[in-house]
Formats: structure tokens, sequence, C-alpha cells
């Protein structure tokens, strides 16, 4: 393997096990998110006749929950091959807004590291890394990134396999569950807003997605793609005529 | 085999957006009133996120979950802590649905 020159390790890099406390410590919140929907998946893998082993295997290797939701709704349908794909293109199209801005921490990184390490580019990780300002050194990026996306890899399909065991039997707990995506992601952003463009990009973005969601109009992933555009056309009109 | 190919093609696809910006054309390379606008995606895409989750789930809209939302935001705005945040808003909600 070699290394770039700015992505050798130097005095200021973490090692291994700083990076994987780091990484750990920041998804207990993840887990809190992705707990609902990983069960959820799993609890559709079992209603679904794909098998349990390909619908658990998918969950890593897809590492999207709602885009799988739909590959296991649209297949239980009878959908065929190209629907199923360019359903998953339209709701991760966001993967590209995330991938845009997190391009400058890939920038000087290995080869193999810049065509696998986007693997993991999701909610939770694109908010736990925007969220930290101490992963500027390229070394220390890399192993927070694969500590992170490995443990979240492994607690997601954990999630799934779960849903496809005790799924069933949550019961009345689910109405709780529902609620835990939108706890985290607006824990992770709240502290965020502190200056005008970024609150009018989240107030415009919040709005136009939530109207959107509520009309139950557009496919799934479109409300959100849809409302992330708005809000920053809107914040970028609001910063240029601040200055 | 519908089903391994059509997952196949999902696993695929969403490998090819991620990597679209990173390795494939990188952001650097993107016009520089674009490149200006990418700091505001964050909050726009997250909030986008957590209204969609408030209102495009199933029991959506609900005002426990509307309640549980303003403790969340009000709590992680005023301490900055994650999982206390989340907790309360949690906490809120499993309360108010028991009345």
């Amino acid at each position: 393997m070699t290394l770039s020159r700015s992505a050798r390790p130097t005095q200021m890099s973490w090692p291994w096990s700083r990076a994987a406390a780091a990484a750990g410590r920041d998804l207990i919140p993840a887990m809190v998110a992705l707990a609902p929907l990983g069960l959820v998946v799993g609890v559709t893998v079992q209603q679904t006749a794909i098998g349990t082993l390909l619908g658990v295997a998918s969950a890593p290797a897809i590492f999207a929950g709602t885009a799988q939701l739909s590959v296991l709704t649209l297949l239980r349908s009878g959908a065929g091959i190209a629907a199923v794909v360019v359903s998953v293109a339209v709701i991760n199209a966001r993967m590209l807004l995330y991938a845009a801005v997190l391009e400058p921490r890939f920038r000087g990184q290995p080869t193999w590291f810049r065509w696998l390490g986007p693997h993991f580019v999701v909610d939770p990780s694109f908010a736990l890394v925007t969220a930290r300002d101490d992963l500027t050194d390229a070394v220390t990026f890399r192993r927070y990134w694969l500590a992170m996306g490995g443990g979240m890899a492994v607690v997601w399909t954990g999630l799934v396999g779960l849903g496809v065991v005790v799924g069933p039997a949550l019961g009345s707990g689910g109405g709780v569950l529902a609620f835990a995506p939108a706890a985290v992601f607006l824990a992770m952003v709240a502290p965020r807003l502190t200056d005008r463009p970024a609150l009018t990009a989240a107030a415009v973005g919040g709005l136009t997605s939530g109207a959107l969601a509520f009309s139950g109009a557009l496919p799934a992933g479109s409300p959100v793609l849809l409302g992330a555009a708005a809000g920053v056309v809107a914040a970028g009109l609001t910063r240029r005529r601040t200055t | 085999m519908t089903a391994l190919l059509a997952s196949a093609g999902a696993v695929v696809v969403t490998w090819v957006l991620r990597i679209l910006l990173i390795t494939l054309l990188p952001a650097a390379r993107l016009p520089s009133a674009v490149q200006r606008a990418l700091p505001l995606v964050g909050p726009a895409t997250l909030m986008a996120l957590v209204a969609a989750a408030l209102f495009g789930s199933p029991g959506g809209g609900q005002p426990a979950f509307l309640v549980g939302a303003l403790l969340t935001g009000a709590v992680a705005w005023w301490r900055g802590n994650i999982v206390l945040a989340t907790g309360v808003g949690l906490g809120a909600v499993a309360l108010l649905q028991l009345f």
C-alpha cells in the first residue's frame, strides 16, 4: 500500500485507538437514529420472499436504509429491475450533495480509499463528520472514517438481522421508535444554526421537505432532495444580499 | 434471480452516486458558485430529513412528535449534547403517547 505525501502519518495524526474511541462515542446517537429503520427493514425482509440471507446481506452492501426499503417494497409488488434501480437513484440522489461536501476530506488520500471509502457516505456519517472540526489531518480522517463507517455497517447489519427475528414482536414501541431519526438529526443540526445563512437553509429546507412529504405526492427521497436544494438556494440568496 | 440482480443494481447505483463527486469528478472542479454553496448543504439537508421524518412517516405530523421535536431542538441548541437532546425528545414522545 502506498500513501500520498499528504496522507502519511504525522505527529498530529490520531492513532487507531483514539480514532476508534471517538468513532465509538459518536456512533451511540447514530445507532439510535438507525435502530427504527433497521428494524423496519428487517421486518420487511421477512415479509418479502427474497430470502433472509440476501435481504440481510444487502444491508451493508447497499448501506442506505430507505433505498433498501424501497427495493424490498418494489420487489414485493412485482416491479422489474429497472424500476428498482431508478427508484434507488432518486432516493439516494442526496448522496451527491454529501459527496460534494465531503470531497475535500478525501483529497490527497490513497487511491483505494477514494474508491472504497465513500461507501460509508450516508446520513448519519455525513452529520457526524461535518460536526467535527478535528479531522483535518488526512490520516486522522481516514482512521476515524473507517472505524466509524465499519462500526456503523456492523450495527446496521445487526439491526436488520434483529428486525427479521424480533420485529413483529415490537408492538407499541414502534410509535416512539418512529420519532427517533427525526430526534437524532435535529439534535445534530440544531447547534450548527448559528448564522443567518445556516438558519435560512435549515428553515427553507425543512418547510419545503415537510410540506412535500406531508402531501405524499412525490416518491420517497424526493422531498428531502428538493427541500435541500430549496434551502441551499434560499440561503445563497440571503448571503448574497447580506454581502 | 430478479431479487439478486435488483439488489446488485441498487448497490452499484448507490456506490456510483457516492463516488461521483469524490473520485470521478471531484467537487473541487465544480464552478466556484457551487463550491460556495456547499457549506449550506449540511443544515438544509439535515433539516429536510428531520421534516420528512416528522411529516412523511406513518403517524407523522402528530402533536407528540412536534412537541418532542421542539424539546429536542431546544436542548440541543442550548447544551449541544446530542445524546441528552435525543433522550429528552424520545422521553417526551413516550410520555405524551401514554396519555
